[in-house]
């Protein structure tokens, strides 16, 4: 797909909806036409690499749809926070990352409080403290990018550099998983009715505990420091070959649940499900291995493609 | 940390004259591409990201008229100062004219201080 479309496409779901298809039109026309104007400039065809460039100049597309979004909302407490350029981005970031948490949230609760029915009057106390953390996360990581944005900067090519937003989303998804990794791996045996996790994943808490601590140490430099790409494809091979290690012995244990005997019932479902739990689990294994291997290569071949990237120059700043 | 001040002062400063410009640049019609290419041979560059949804809001306002019509064989949307626009322009330019005249009156008065102040230590 030429990178023209793949930009209008990137830019689309953000704009006001009455008015998207006539502001694709134009800037769609008007982004061809700076194309000619660079193609008229050097006197040939600009490759697709060239094109992108122009686009990443653009901006991020997320933040060029919201620049149409009129009457947007501002977050202020004093002086503005979130400007009504961010805000629609964050009013997104929130739809779509408290129900995640909140459904987490209710799917690590709903197995304890099965097991212990007292558990369910600490469901709207546990619920309304992850959602508010989550609440808290998203809005600051927000205000961080808008101390960063220049509304009206001057044109220049941007630099590689990790974007805020990914390492934001990567933070909160990651702060959201880790209390549901306390709950079930560190407790031993932790009981999934009818069945129990075998002592393996318990003895795998700590590494994989470490692992997500990383990841989130990862994405709050990145936040903070968007110009140390190479810092995060090490920090992210390091946490993928960890993981790798982890899936490794977690396959090598053989046996990953047991069936209590609460389940009941004639000897042949009993094995039944003891077959099907142990196929499913070599699944879900050799398959989180496959993606780690997968990422730790693509990671391995970006930091190789970044070396001897100068970096930025002093002072410079990223608008996302 | 001096840098950032700078240039956030620098922005402050540059986004009420940014309006002024589109408007005057728009006396003429133009559609975007060619709006930002004579806003930027006049030496005020301003980012396409920014400059695009900025005419449009102005149209929202009343100030500006557009229309998609066929150049090139490609259909381009035109803007064009509307009446109205016309009219708040005008008053712009007079607000404008007034704080330049204001602005080069204190600096003439801050320069005359600082020499005076110079001979008196000297």
């Amino acid at each position: 797909m030429d990178p023209l479309d793949r930009y209008l496409r990137a830019v689309k779901p953000g704009l006001p909806l009455a008015l998207r298809e006539d502001i694709l039109a134009e800037l769609g026309e008007n982004l061809r036409s700076q194309f000619e104007g660079r193609e008229s400039e050097l006197g040939r065809s600009l490759s697709n690499k060239e094109k992108k460039e122009i686009l990443d100049a653009f901006g991020d597309p997320l933040v060029v749809a919201g620049r149409y979004q009129s009457g947007s909302g501002t977050v202020s407490f004093g002086r503005q926070l979130i400007g009504p350029e961010l805000y629609p981005l964050y009013m997104r970031s929130l739809r779509f990352l408290l129900p995640i948490t909140a459904g987490v949230i209710t799917l690590i609760m709903i197995p304890l409080a099965l097991a212990d029915p007292a558990k369910w009057t600490e469901l709207p106390s546990v619920l309304g403290f992850q959602v508010g953390i989550q609440f808290l996360l998203v809005t600051m990581g927000w205000m961080i990018v808008q101390s960063q944005t220049k509304k009206d900067a001057p044109v220049v090519p941007k630099p590689v550099r990790v974007s805020r937003l990914e390492s934001i989303l990567q933070l909160v998804i990651t702060t959201a998983v880790l209390p549901w990794v306390q709950t079930v791996l560190g407790t031993p045996e932790y009981p999934f009715a009818p069945c129990r996790l075998a002592p393996v994943w318990h003895q795998v808490y700590v590494p994989v505990m470490i692992i997500a601590i990383t990841g989130i140490l990862q994405s709050v430099v990145n936040i903070f420091r968007p110009e140390w790409v190479r810092f995060r494809y090490i920090a992210r091979m390091s946490v993928d070959f960890a993981g790798l290690a982890v899936v490794g012995y977690l396959l090598s244990a053989g046996k990953w649940v047991t069936v209590s005997d609460q389940l009941g019932g004639a000897l042949a479902k009993r094995e039944n499900m003891v077959v099907w739990l142990h196929w499913t689990f070599i699944g879900f294994l050799v398959a989180a291995m496959a993606i780690l291997l997968f990422e730790l290569v693509t990671d391995g071949v970006k930091l190789a493609r970044t070396k001897g990237d100068p970096g930025l120059p002093a002072g410079v700043s990223s608008t996302l | 940390m001096l840098d950032t001040v700078i240039e956030n002062l620098r922005l402050e400063l540059r986004r009420g004259s940014v309006i002024l410009a589109v408007l005057l640049s728009l006396r003429q019609e133009q559609y975007g591409y060619t709006l930002r290419k004579a806003l930027s041979e006049n030496g005020m560059e301003i980012d396409e990201g920014t400059l695009y949804p900025l005419v449009r809001r102005l149209e929202t306002q009343g100030l500006l008229t557009s229309e998609w019509r066929e150049e090139e064989k490609r259909k381009k949307r035109f803007y064009r100062l509307s009446p109205d626009g016309d009219r708040i322009l005008q008053q712009l330019l007079a607000e404008w004219q007034s704080i330049d005249v204001s602005l080069k009156a204190i600096i003439k008065e801050s320069e005359n201080g600082s020499a005076g102040s110079l001979l008196k230590s000297s």
